[in-house]
């Protein structure tokens, strides 16, 4: 008994040690869920974004069509 | 051929007052335009245009085996004007020999910035780049995400400092955790700045090129020397003659281009490797046509007296291939033919395409 007594820090350090562990797997998991996100939002959203800082800097404000088309007439 | 979106980028940093020659990747240019030109694969056709005085759209349209595209839109903060295909001089959209003429430049806009995106089709693909001033210094990001490759986004930053003496270079990317330093020195003198007609003798050096990996225990790590001299007169012929070396790999190139006419371009390059004993002599040559004086006046203003097509051929001695290219404007279009072919086996397949570039 006391044998398992003089074990108790050990195996508490262990048992944080694993919380730890699984905490950062959450975390991790966590993580890698935002960075993708951010990699679908950065694939999908920087183009209209190049676009719509076109269209908000440029002045007069052309219409989005003829900003959006390489036609110069549409 | 070059795309427009590249000649945008380079009035871009013409306009803020940077040099787009004064880099390490532009170092053996000239040679490199006359010996290793693009030569189309397939079918291509873009259609760019000028929106607005600060925005800029590239459509292009692929036929392989398979159709694909890209749409490409551009803003920069600065305005500037790029001609249209029309009137574009064709020197500035081909990839070709071009006379150092080096002059002192002074930065105009500090603190300019420029953004762009590039989507292919299919595969939703993203090619994206930030260019931001920072006073002498300029902060360059390209990433390109891309689901299917087994890293998805691969972010490459370069902050480079330019004075009219030195170009410098930091690079870091995500592929690998490369990184690496380039520092480019003009050994001209600039007292003769601001002359018409004065004798340009431009050596450049650039010591300690320097790439490492710290990714790895085993690690990536290359040192290159790199020296051209160029030179340019009123009367004499402009040459250029440039020397790369990497210790490392062993490689030793030496490159000699030189124009002596207007109209013609000589090129020729050997390559040697220390360790493997190898060896390649690359030839090559193009040869301009200009408008005749008594068409001129039915050419647009800008092209008036200009080259209107361009012929090129280079061959690889080692590699017994040959490539050849002609480029010219046809109304409104300019267009590029290219065949690359095994001289020494028949059965091998050439590579033929056509690409066709239309703006407004």
């Amino acid at each position: 008994m006391l044998h398992l007594w003089h074990q108790m820090p050990l195996l508490c350090a262990v048992k944080i040690l694993l919380l730890i562990i699984k905490m950062t797997d959450e975390l991790k998991e966590r993580l890698s869920r935002v960075i993708d996100t951010g990699r679908v939002v950065l694939q999908y959203g920087w183009i209209p974004f190049v676009v719509y800082v076109g269209w908000k800097q440029s002045t007069p404000r052309p219409n989005l069509l003829k900003l959006l088309s390489p036609l110069p007439s549409a | 051929m070059r795309s427009y979106l590249d000649l945008v980028e380079e009035k871009y940093l013409n306009s803020i007052g940077w040099d787009p020659e004064d880099s390490y990747s532009q170092f053996a240019l000239n040679s490199n335009n006359v010996l290793d030109f693009n030569i189309p694969s397939h079918f291509k056709m873009h259609a760019s245009s000028q929106t607005t005085d600060r925005t800029f759209t590239d459509h292009t349209l692929a036929s392989s085996s398979l159709l694909t595209g890209s749409v490409s839109y551009l803003f920069s903060t600065i305005p500037f004007k790029c001609n249209p295909s029309s009137s574009i001089p064709l020197n500035c959209l081909t990839q070709c020999y071009k006379p150092v003429y080096k002059t002192a430049k002074d930065l105009k806009s500090p603190f300019a910035s420029m953004i762009f995106g590039r989507m292919h089709f299919p595969g939703q693909q993203l090619e994206a780049m930030y260019i931001q001033g920072l006073g002498q210094i300029s902060a360059i990001t390209r990433w390109v995400v891309d689901p299917r490759l087994e890293t998805p986004l691969i972010l490459t930053s370069t902050i480079q400092s330019r004075s009219n003496k030195w170009s410098r270079e930091f690079i870091y990317s995500t592929h690998e955790n490369l990184f690496g330093l380039r520092a480019l020195a003009n050994l001209c003198s600039w007292e003769e700045k601001n002359t018409e007609s004065r004798l340009v003798n431009w050596p450049r050096i650039s010591p300690g090129n320097h790439d490492a990996s710290s990714s790895s225990p085993d690690e990536l790590s290359g040192t290159g020397e790199s020296d051209t001299v160029s030179s340019v007169t009123s009367s004499a012929i402009p040459l250029t003659l440039s020397l790369v070396t990497n210790p490392l790999m062993g490689s030793i190139s030496v490159a000699y281009s030189l124009q002596p006419t207007p109209l013609l371009a000589l090129a020729t390059r050997f390559d040697y490797n220390l360790y493997s004993y190898l060896s390649d002599l690359t030839l090559g040559c193009e040869l301009w046509r200009t408008t005749p004086i008594s068409l001129s006046s039915e050419i647009s203003d800008d092209r008036r007296d200009g080259p209107i097509s361009v012929f090129k051929v280079s061959t690889s001695l080692a590699s017994q291939t040959a490539q050849i290219l002609w480029e010219g404007s046809v109304h409104d279009f300019i267009v590029s033919v290219g065949l690359k072919f095994c001289y020494s086996d028949s059965s091998a397949p050439a590579q033929t395409g056509i690409e066709i570039t239309y703006s407004v």
